[in-house]
């Protein structure tokens, strides 16, 4: 209950921050803000075309106004709830940790609990013109009345002889798109970069000059 | 910590987690719908709880991750375990995940196993309880192990509610000859408290207290408190017993009487004490006891217990000469007819010499003095055989397997109306039984302890259990509410039971801590004038007196059969003869040559009650006139692990053989050995019983250690020419191989070992085995030495053995972490390479299993995957369901045709430093802990950073004992031991 109370209470502090900034969460009350690119530093020079296969372009949209247009042609494995990185990373600018919190203290991230969807999804159904929710939100909805989890399809995964410490990456300053591709622009989250290769890792620590040691994941 | 609340979905998300599934399918992530407050995907949570493997008690600290338990440890705040743990302890996570456990509630019936609910089985015993009370008192009976505290009480309140105190607090080692002893000496009949830590000279007749007697866990830490050499001085210890055993491989000296004589010969030192105007005494009390020990003339017990007379003066003369000293009886000194009697012999000795009330010390509620004694089991067996009983309801406890056969005990029990079992197997008593109802193991249950004054230890469930299983205390208290009794003020659970009295915070607070830890409440005791009034003769012995005498005596893996099928216990090698898997008989060498018998032939070893067969051990650490076989094999029923390996030695033994205090005495006959032809290989992860001058685990006297003197190995040997050249090779190597400085400075890990301590008890390969995923290959593989364990107990004799005048030397062996490794430049792919930090990498995906490594290898610590231990499907496939549950998600599940060996824990090393790195600080000296070193019971390694000058490994490692073994190699180990101690006589 604690935990409820608090992604609650953290919602309310994520509402007061958006007014503050000058958006708002609730559709149809939005002051106009400045229309940009939302563009974050992920450290590797320019990010992928958007509007590219799989993402969406966020030129022009506003939080609170209308959504993303989605891509031609969605990429990666169909999840069970149609969630939307470019709505919420990328529209409305969630920091990745409010939901991944455990990236910044554990080795793993974690998928967020629907406690913490339902924190915002409690009172926010996105509806359409008509009033009825949004039926992906129902779907969250249904789920977490049930009591039931959610069966995500996995896209990223590192073989077990390889551990990865995401709260160090984190704690470096690293974005998550270094790792995880553009993916405020990623209507349906696909692999951007294939992390399982080794070289992938190494390059970025040579580059950093940080350590090379085989045993500091392999063990 | 809150009480983890029952989670609907538990799976968690990250990468490393899912076991198993590679590629292929879709993998799925569920998140948790809330999650729970007290669970971190990656990080470990920690439950405060109490070991139940033996009635020590030992603190301990399960350690979660995910809601899943994966490894134990003790509790530092925990006055009996301080941190530490041994290898049946560690071992509680496989009965947690034994694929054998029973997995719901069962009915016996003339069709067979039948499944039941839970409801209807708590109705049928409801009902068949309320039948019994009515038609009469004590038609009920209750089996339950060493309980104590909350839920005992509550046993027998729910007794008393069906009419009936028939209780038995069952253990198969209860202590009765030492509790009866002091009654009759001083009038309590308890299990006093041993000093050991403060203790300068330890005379030991029998108690195997570094293995399973009372407290192994903490008698061996104070053990090595007192004989690990420190500051120039050690205690002495001399150990007397017919068998040598673990406890007897640590003793400066060992002498070995008669078996059954030890009363006699502890008499003899105190008639000498006495003698030699030594005593403690004073007034009447010192005419009493001196009139009664005049009767112990030296020459005459010389000749009963085969001792010199020189040698009792002496002991005698040490063991007042030093202050305070410390005298036990246990084991098999404690396990013959004249049992009793040795108890009481002891503590006169204690007595004279002053440590009563010093080392020796009572107090007032010990959980073992209010357990059963062998003839409580006996009479209950009684009364079922007389259909006395109506309804027999056994918990924790196998009494048809850790009984005598010859005590009828199946043959009784099939006679009782109901027969009900709260076990986790079908072993032999549930087998008997009408009704299975599975209890919780005790990683799954709640419970306060109060096994040693002054504490109140706390149970208390670290998962949500793995089967349809239910602690027996909820169950009789739905079957009390059922059959219309009020127990306990209503009590609905063991929860209940155990939080009463404390408010929600404080019991949260108590359950963190592990429990409430006060002072024990001391009680002075004095010789009560009648202490002599028992015959002082030794024991009677049946059968041929032409024939050896048996010994038998627990295992200390597998203690009485209770950890038989548990993968780790049986391939963790017996502490003295390092065979592991079998049963065995030792047979001292004379004796074996006289009957033509080499190891490994298979013998019938037949009693007037009895007869087994087992392999030969030809060990001389046996009287010629004694053999000894260890209890623990031989299950009829039980799991696939433990059934039908091995024989039981209990089968050999008479029902009756009781001692004055109604103990059953194990030594109690004389065997025939006969060949029967036959032969096995013994699985024995021994490879030499010496050492053949290769100085691999080395000893010094204390006289010498006191000069700083050492014992030089055969690195001595090597010419100052051969050293300079060794010493340039050194350089060029050195030079050749430098590829410049790290950016950064780097720590290196070493370790020291503390030979003078080390006791071998092996609870570090079991911590090892349980940290590091090690698959358990199995008997057939075990004898082709294919064993996986990282760390092994080296176990060497020295001196002449056809006496009792040699040593042993034990030393733990694992990868020396070689700054000059051999196995590295050997290998074609570096899977194998050395790490910044120090350390011998191996770097599992890179291994193509050449193997050359292991072959280049001086210190034979690499270890080759033969099979897929890890995957479902294999032969050896060795984590089946559950037991894959327990799996240490930091560590890879190694593969077939790869080469695997100790890594210093680098996975806890690795989450130590990127916890410091997140946090902002730095490492704190001895905050990694490989998990050898956090299990230690003696406290025998010093693990850290040697570039650290002030860390207490690179302090250890500049002591003049330290050494490198096998030195004259260069490969210039990481580990640093330090030479064994032994206090010789008089010194």
């Amino acid at each position: 209950m604690k935990r409820t109370i608090a992604t609650i209470a953290g919602m309310v502090l994520l509402g007061s921050a958006a007014a503050l900034a000058g958006v708002s969460l609730v559709k149809g009350q939005a002051a106009p803000a400045a229309v940009r690119e939302i563009q974050m530093d992920t450290g590797l020079g320019p990010l992928p075309a958007a509007g590219g296969a799989g993402y969406s372009s966020l030129t022009g949209v506003q939080p609170g106004g209308p959504w993303p247009a989605l891509p031609r042609r969605l990429k990666g494995p169909v999840q069970p709830i149609f969630y939307r990185h470019d709505i919420h990373a990328g529209q409305y600018r969630i920091p990745c940790l409010y939901c991944h919190n455990n990236a910044a203290n554990s080795w793993t991230a974690n998928i967020p609990s629907l406690s913490t969807c339902m924190g915002c999804h409690l009172i926010t159904s996105a509806p359409d013109s008509a009033g009825n929710p949004n039926p992906e939100i129902t779907k969250l909805r249904d789920s977490y009345t049930k009591g039931e989890s959610v069966q995500w399809a996995r896209v990223y995964k590192i073989p077990e002889y390889a551990h990865f410490p995401h709260m160090r990456h984190v704690a470096a300053g690293l974005a998550c798109q270094t790792c995880h591709g553009n993916i405020q622009q990623m209507p349906r989250v696909f692999a951007a970069v294939n992390v399982n290769s080794m070289g992938w890792c190494t390059s970025c620590h040579m580059q950093r000059g940080v350590t090379r040691d085989c045993t500091r994941c392999h063990f | 910590m809150k009480r983890r609340r029952f989670l609907q979905v538990a799976g968690a998300a990250g990468a490393g987690l899912a076991a198993g599934c590679s590629s292929g399918s879709t993998d799925r992530l569920l998140p948790y719908v809330t999650p729970p407050e007290d669970i971190v995907p990656g990080i470990p949570t920690f439950y405060a709880s109490t070991c139940r493997e033996c009635p020590a008690g030992c603190g301990i600290h399960v350690k979660t991750r995910e809601a899943r338990a994966i490894k134990v440890e003790g509790n530092p705040a925990h006055p009996v375990s301080r941190g530490r743990l041994c290898a049946r302890g560690q071992a509680s996570l496989q009965g947690l995940y034994d694929p054998d456990r029973i997995r719901g509630p069962f009915r016996h019936t003339a069709r067979g196993l039948e499944p039941v609910t839970w409801d209807a089985a708590i109705a049928q015993l409801a009902e068949a309880l309320g039948a019994a009370a009515a038609s009469g008192p004590d038609r009920v009976a209750l089996v339950t192990g060493a309980d104590s505290g909350a839920l005992d009480g509550f046993y027998d309140e729910w007794l008393r509610a069906f009419r009936s105190t028939r209780r038995l607090r069952y253990e198969t080692f209860a202590y009765e000859p030492l509790r009866e002893a002091s009654r009759l000496a001083f009038g309590v009949a308890s299990v006093p408290e041993f000093d050991f830590a403060s203790a300068r000279y330890l005379l030991s007749f029998g108690a195997d207290f570094l293995e399973t007697w009372i407290s192994p866990v903490q008698y061996t830490r104070e053990f090595a408190e007192a004989h690990g050499f420190r500051d120039g001085g050690m205690a002495r210890f001399v150990a007397v017993e017919p068998r040598r055993g673990l406890t007897a491989f640590n003793a400066d000296e060992w002498i070995a009487p008669r078996p059954g004589t030890e009363g006699l010969l502890a008499l003899a030192l105190a008639a000498s004490v006495v003698r030699q105007g030594r005593a403690h005494l004073v007034g009447a009390e010192a005419d009493r006891v001196r009139g009664f020990l005049g009767r112990f003339g030296t020459q005459s017990v010389a000749e009963a217990t085969g001792v010199d007379e020189a040698v009792v003066d002496r002991l005698a003369r040490e063991f007042t000469a030093a202050q305070p000293s410390l005298a036990v009886g246990g084991g098999v000194a404690h396990q013959h007819r004249a049992a009793t009697q040795t108890a009481v012999a002891v503590h006169l000795l204690n007595y004279v010499a002053g440590n009563v009330g010093r080392t020796v010390r009572f107090q007032t509620g010990r959980a073992l003095d209010k357990l059963s004694r062998y003839s409580d089991a006996t009479a209950l067996v009684t009364a079922m055989a007389g259909g006395k009983v109506d309804v027999a309801l056994v918990h924790d406890a196998n009494p048809a397997f850790t009984l005598p056969r010859a005590a009828g005990f199946a043959d009784a029990f099939r006679k009782v109306g109901l027969k009900v079992a709260f076990a986790s197997h079908f072993d032999e008593t549930a087998a008997l039984c009408d009704l299975i109802l599975p209890d919780h193991t005790p990683l799954e249950q709640w419970g306060a302890l109060e096994t040693v004054a002054g504490t109140r230890s706390f149970v208390q469930p670290a998962m949500t259990p793995v089967f349809d299983t239910r602690q027996t205390a909820d169950v009789l208290a739905a079957v009390a509410q059922k059959a219309g009794k009020r127990v306990a003020a209503g009590a609905a659970s063991a929860r209940d039971l155990v939080a009463k009295g404390l408010a929600p915070a404080a019991l949260e607070q108590t359950l963190q801590h592990g429990g409430q830890f006060g002072p024990a409440q001391q009680r002075s005791v004095y010789l009560v004038s009648d202490f002599a009034r028992m015959a002082y003769q030794p024991p009677a012995f049946d059968g041929d007196a032409a024939g050896p005498v048996l010994v038998v005596y627990p295992s200390a893996s597998l203690f009485d059969g209770r950890g038989a099928n548990k993968g780790w216990l049986q391939e963790l090698p017996d502490v003295a003869t390092k065979i592991a898997w079998q049963s065995w008989i030792e047979v001292h060498p004379d004796t074996a040559r006289a009957l033509g018998l080499g190891t490994g032939d298979v013998v019938t070893v037949t009693s007037p009650h009895g007869s087994v067969e087992a392999p030969v051990h030809v060990y001389p650490g046996v009287r010629r006139d004694v053999v000894a076989m260890p209890i623990g094999q031989g299950h009829r029923e039980y799991g696939r692990t433990a059934k039908g390996r091995g024989v039981n030695p209990l089968d050999l033994l008479g029902a009756d053989a009781t001692d004055a205090s109604g103990a059953l005495a194990f030594c109690s006959t004389h065997v025939k050995i006969q060949k029967t032809g036959r032969s096995v290989q013994l699985a024995s992860t021994e490879g030499s019983a010496r050492q053949l001058g290769r100085g691999v685990a080395r000893a010094v006297s204390l006289a010498a250690a006191r000069q700083g003197e050492v014992e030089e190995g055969p690195e001595a040997t090597i010419t100052d020419a051969e050293r300079t050249a060794i010493a340039a090779a050194a350089a060029s190597q050195r030079q050749r191989a430098y590829i410049g400085e790290y950016a950064k400075p780097q720590p290196k890990w070493e370790m020291t070992v503390d030979l003078s301590r080390c006791t071998g008890c092996s609870a570090c390969m079991t911590a090892c085995y349980a940290e590091n995923n090690i698959p358990v290959v199995g008997e057939e593989q075990t004898v082709r030495h294919r064993g996986m364990a990282w760390i092994r107990l080296e176990r060497y004799f020295e001196g002449d053995t056809s006496g009792t005048d040699w040593q042993v030397r034990q030393i733990p062996m694992l990868c020396q972490q070689c700054e000059n490794a051999p196995c590295e430049p050997v290998c074609p792919v570096y899977a194998s390479y050395h790490t910044p930090d120090g350390l011998n990498g191996q770097v599992y995906n890179r291994c193509v299993g050449t193997r050359y490594c292991a072959n280049n290898c001086p210190y034979k610590v690499r270890y080759f995957n033969w099979w897929d231990y890890g995957t479902v499907g294999d032969p050896y496939f060795a984590f089946s369901e559950p037991l894959n549950w327990q799996l240490n998600p930091d560590v890879t599940v190694r593969t077939k045709g790869v080469m695997e060996k100790c890594t210093f824990c680098i996975q806890r090393i690795r989450f130590a430093q990127n916890d410091a790195k997140v946090r902002g600080r730095e490492l704190v000296d001895g905050e990694i802990t490989p998990a050898c070193v956090q299990t230690c019971p003696a406290d025998a390694f010093v693990f850290g950073d040697a570039h650290d000058p002030d860390s207490r490994v690179s302090r250890s490692k500049a002591d003049a004992r330290g050494y490198n073994v096998f030195d004259m190699l260069n490969a210039r180990p990481g580990i640093t031991y330090l030479e064994r101690v032994i206090r010789g006589e008089g010194a």
